[in-house]
């Protein structure tokens, strides 16, 4: 395990492990070290927590540019000191870098209402296969000069480079949250789904779980919530927004939900249970751990022929499925565990790959299996 | 280094004209092939008129299939070809650099399907980006990047230039909205990148196809995102006595931890001209006014506009007036988006649109900046812009007859635009690199970071066969400049 202890180091390691034919695994938190598929050739792991802090902060810009290695912990506290947030759920905040948040497009059940890491870096520097830091975008809201290196990177598994610094678009933090949870059976799931979807109200979270999911999830947040855990299914619908906002939108949906066929209806003054939601998804005791996306109004028929047994939590709106079992579902892209679908232009993918690492240095294997 | 920068576009010499017509009319038939130099004269450029070079041939496809053969024929006949939408870029993005054959899209202007359950609509590049959202309004959802040229401006140019518009500010650009995209690859074959379906796996080539500026391949399908309509609005005019006070209250507006969906600003010259043209009542004395916009649930909405309307007054406003109806609110924005056509009522026979960004604290800074240069040039001035978002569209007035003034705009251009690379910001918000800006990119990126740019070109287009000349300068980083053109004329003409 190599750890640099700048950029300038970094781009010495990434030189000398091209020459040497090895590959290079980059490592940020260690909270995710099993997404992707099992690296492919020999080669060095290379821990990017030194490279941290943060660079500058101007909060009225609502922009904060930090190196990756920093923890999103940190990131948040640091923004938190102006009121602002990065409304981006990750899993293991505490340990998880910034960096590896990227590598693996990090996102939870607040991506309905804020949308993902795509939709935040604005700025980016990375090491490249020739062993040089390049950058694109930059620290204003709005850019256009240049190809977006960022979206490329995002969601890449280091496969690209190993990310330095990024400049991120942040939020100022809602000033109220609530929440509402209630229950249904697997006959009126799709139609309970529509009610919500056809809300006036405009939540920033509609989670589904199975019997099981809410059991698992109930107890890691550590907070005995009222409802009998017969219910097949449990719906979980967020609010972050003005006070008079929240309160509006809580009373609204359970109006909206008192004709609907759902039982014990009940509201939060909070929505903390995304942190469990969210750490759900590294479920450490899980086998495999499988991730189904389709499209929101298939989600219902989607997650009741999935096998009961199975741990079942979706971001239901976005048509996000996670399954934890024995074994990975028909369809399902790698978070843990073998097999994953590939999408129709993988081949391009791997050919951009191939021209911007062309020696396969980074992350070889855990994306394209070579 | 730049081993891969790809060889400068040419037309093969040996092409045969005769032959790239047949080919052409044989692939999408005669009545969708231009080739009269009258017929071709609009695909000489678009609204950045300084960059002129005339196409061999335009051609209309109705679908991918004609795009496929069109980019197949080029191939074996060694010609360059480009995509183009309506024609509204400020940058030169529509110049077809060196010559070959125009791909037209304004003939696949269907929109194939809405999905109001699922949130996205399916559109052929061609679709006019107001149409989108027309279509939308019986389901109560809109497509959320809005450019004041909206009226006019295409989805796939869109999607090509990664287009923003006044409510980027709380919504995002276009990228943020766009879910996947069919791409035409400059050798024929089709690939689909994203989808209507969430975290599709691998890299993310949706997003950087998006503002790629037509260097990837031809867009022949796009999944957009669509957007539930805001249930209320609250829209404020603020009259400032002094541009400061108005940048401040942006800045103070921002930094109390509001989000609005638009802050637009309009400086004295410029609500002249549109005073003159649309009669909507604007304070002619005031330095400025900004127009404030805030939207979403009905609940908590006034106290947002309350609190906007006292960081207002606390910033000297000399007013604060109120848009009571929706027929006031729409007359207001219908000003603010067709500002640019009403600056021929300034008296100046042309005009040049500059698009520069900076971190919206800077906005004082810059304005004063602006004000400063055009004074120093002796240059008529005036401003509309995204002011919310720190991009600035100082709008340059002269008389493109007298060379001395010609040259007083380039080099005042060339000073704001440095001027906002100094603050941290960039030369282009929204409208794109083009043939424009090319010679800016050295002074925004290194040569590392350019040449990595060019090796992602390659990946998609290693012999530059596909909109030649773009966005990043040909040797890949070093400082030569573009060549086939002399900027000896600004542009001018467009909506922003």
């Amino acid at each position: 395990m190599e750890l640099p202890a700048n950029v300038a180091d970094l781009c010495a390691l990434v030189s000398q492990t091209r020459a040497a034919k090895h590959g290079l695994y980059p490592v940020g938190g260690r909270t995710t070290l099993d997404i992707g598929l099992p690296p492919s050739k020999p080669g060095v792991a290379c821990d990017t927590t030194a490279i941290a802090g943060v660079i500058d902060y101007p909060a009225r810009d609502m922009t904060i540019t930090v190196r990756a290695g920093t923890t999103v912990a940190a990131v948040q506290a640091e923004l938190a000191k102006e009121g602002q947030w990065l409304p981006v759920d990750v899993a293991s905040p505490e340990k998880a870098t910034l960096g590896g948040a990227v590598a693996i497009n990090a996102s939870g059940p607040r991506r309905l209402g804020y949308g993902t890491l795509r939709d935040y870096v604005i700025g980016i520097s990375f090491v490249t296969d020739d062993g040089v830091e390049v950058k694109a975008g930059g620290r204003v809201v709005k850019n256009v000069a240049g190809y977006d290196l960022m979206k490329l990177q995002i969601g890449a598994l280091g496969t690209l480079g190993v990310v330095t610094q990024l400049t991120l678009k942040v939020k100022p933090k809602p000033e109220a949250a609530g929440s509402v949870v209630f229950g249904c059976d697997s006959a009126s799931l799709g139609a309970v789904l529509d009610i919500v979807a056809s809300s006036k109200t405009r939540p920033v979270a509609v989670e589904l779980l199975n019997q099981t999911a809410w059991r698992v999830g109930e107890a890691a947040d550590g907070r005995r919530r009222p409802l009998a855990s017969e219910q097949e299914w449990t719906v979980f619908v967020g609010f972050e927004e003005k006070f008079a906002a929240v309160r509006w939108q809580v009373s609204t949906l359970l109006d909206e939900l008192k004709s609907a066929p759902v039982r014990d209806a009940a509201e939060f003054p909070d929505t903390a249970f995304c942190a469990a939601l969210t750490a759900l998804q590294l479920r450490p005791e899980s086998r495999c751990i499988g991730k189904v996306c389709v499209l929101p109004s298939k989600l219902a028929e989607t997650v009741t022929n999935l096998p009961a047994n199975t741990i079942l939590h979706a971001h239901a709106l976005s048509g996000v499925i996670w399954s934890h079992g024995e074994t990975l579902p028909e369809g399902a892209t790698v978070r843990r565990g073998a097999g994953a679908s590939q999408p129709p232009a993988w081949e391009l993918m791997r050919h951009v790959k191939k021209t911007l690492d062309t020696d396969n240095v980074f992350n070889p294997g855990r994306m394209f299996a070579d | 280094m730049n081993t891969l920068t790809p060889p400068a576009p040419t037309a093969a010499p040996g092409f045969s004209h005769v032959a790239l017509v047949a080919r052409m009319k044989a692939v999408v038939g005669n009545d969708n092939v231009l080739t009269a130099a009258a017929d071709m004269a609009a695909y000489e450029c678009d609204g950045f008129t300084i960059a002129k070079t005339k196409p061999n041939v335009v051609v209309f496809p109705t679908s991918t299939e004609h795009i496929v053969g069109i980019v197949k024929a080029c191939n074996e006949l060694g010609v360059s070809f480009l995509a183009r939408g309506a024609g509204t870029s400020l940058a030169g993005g529509c110049v077809l650099v060196g010559g070959g054959v125009m791909i037209a899209l304004a003939r696949m202007k269907r929109i194939l399907e809405v999905n109001v359950r699922d949130r996205y609509a399916v559109v052929e590049p061609g679709v006019v980006n107001v149409w989108l959202t027309n279509a939308l309004k019986p389901h109560g959802l809109h497509y959320a990047p809005d450019p004041s040229s909206q009226g006019a401006c295409t989805i796939g140019g869109n999607v090509a230039t990664n287009s923003g518009g006044p409510h980027t500010l709380k919504y995002g650009v276009t990228v943020n909205h766009i879910l996947g995209v069919e791409l035409v690859l400059p050798d024929g074959r089709v690939v689909i990148c994203g989808g209507p379906t969430e975290d599709t796996p691998g890299y993310d080539l949706t997003g950087a196809i998006v503002g790629s500026e037509g260097t990837f391949g031809v867009v022949s399908k796009v999944w957009v995102r669509l957007t539930k309509n805001p249930e209320a609005y609250r829209t404020l005019l603020g009259v400032f006595e002094t541009i400061d006070d108005a940048t401040n209250t942006i800045s103070d507006i921002i930094g109390a931890g509001i989000v609005p969906a638009a802050l637009e600003l309009l400086d004295k010259t410029m609500l002249s001209a549109v005073e003159a043209a649309f009669k909507f009542g604007f304070p002619l004395d005031a330095e400025a006014v900004v127009i404030m916009e805030v939207d979403g649930l009905a609940a908590g909405l006034q106290e947002e506009a309350d609190r906007i309307e006292g960081i207002a007054k606390k910033n000297n406003a000399r007013e604060v007036r109120k848009a009571n109806t929706e027929a006031e609110r729409m007359a207001l924005w219908k000003a603010r988006k067709q500002a640019f056509g009403t600056i021929g009522r300034l008296g100046y026979p042309s005009y040049c649109t500059q698009d520069g960004v900076v971190p919206r604290t800077k906005l004082p800074e810059i304005m004063r900046h602006i004000q400063a240069t055009a004074k120093k040039y002796k240059l008529g001035i005036c401003n509309v812009f995204h002011a919310g978002d720190g991009n600035v569209h100082p709008i340059l007035m002269f008389d493109e007859r007298d060379p001395l003034q010609v040259k007083a705009v380039m080099d005042a251009s060339h000073e704001i635009l440095s001027e906002c690379i100094n603050l941290g910001g960039s030369v282009t918000g929204e409208h794109g690199i083009g043939v424009e800006k090319i010679d800016f990119m050295p002074l925004m990126f290194t040569p590392d970071d350019l040449h990595y740019m060019v090796r992602l070109r390659t990946a998609f287009n290693p012999d530059s066969r596909c909109s030649p000349g773009k966005m990043l300068p040909t040797a890949g980083g070093c400082s030569e400049p573009s060549s086939f053109v002399g900027q000896t004329k600004p542009g001018r003409r467009a909506a922003v």
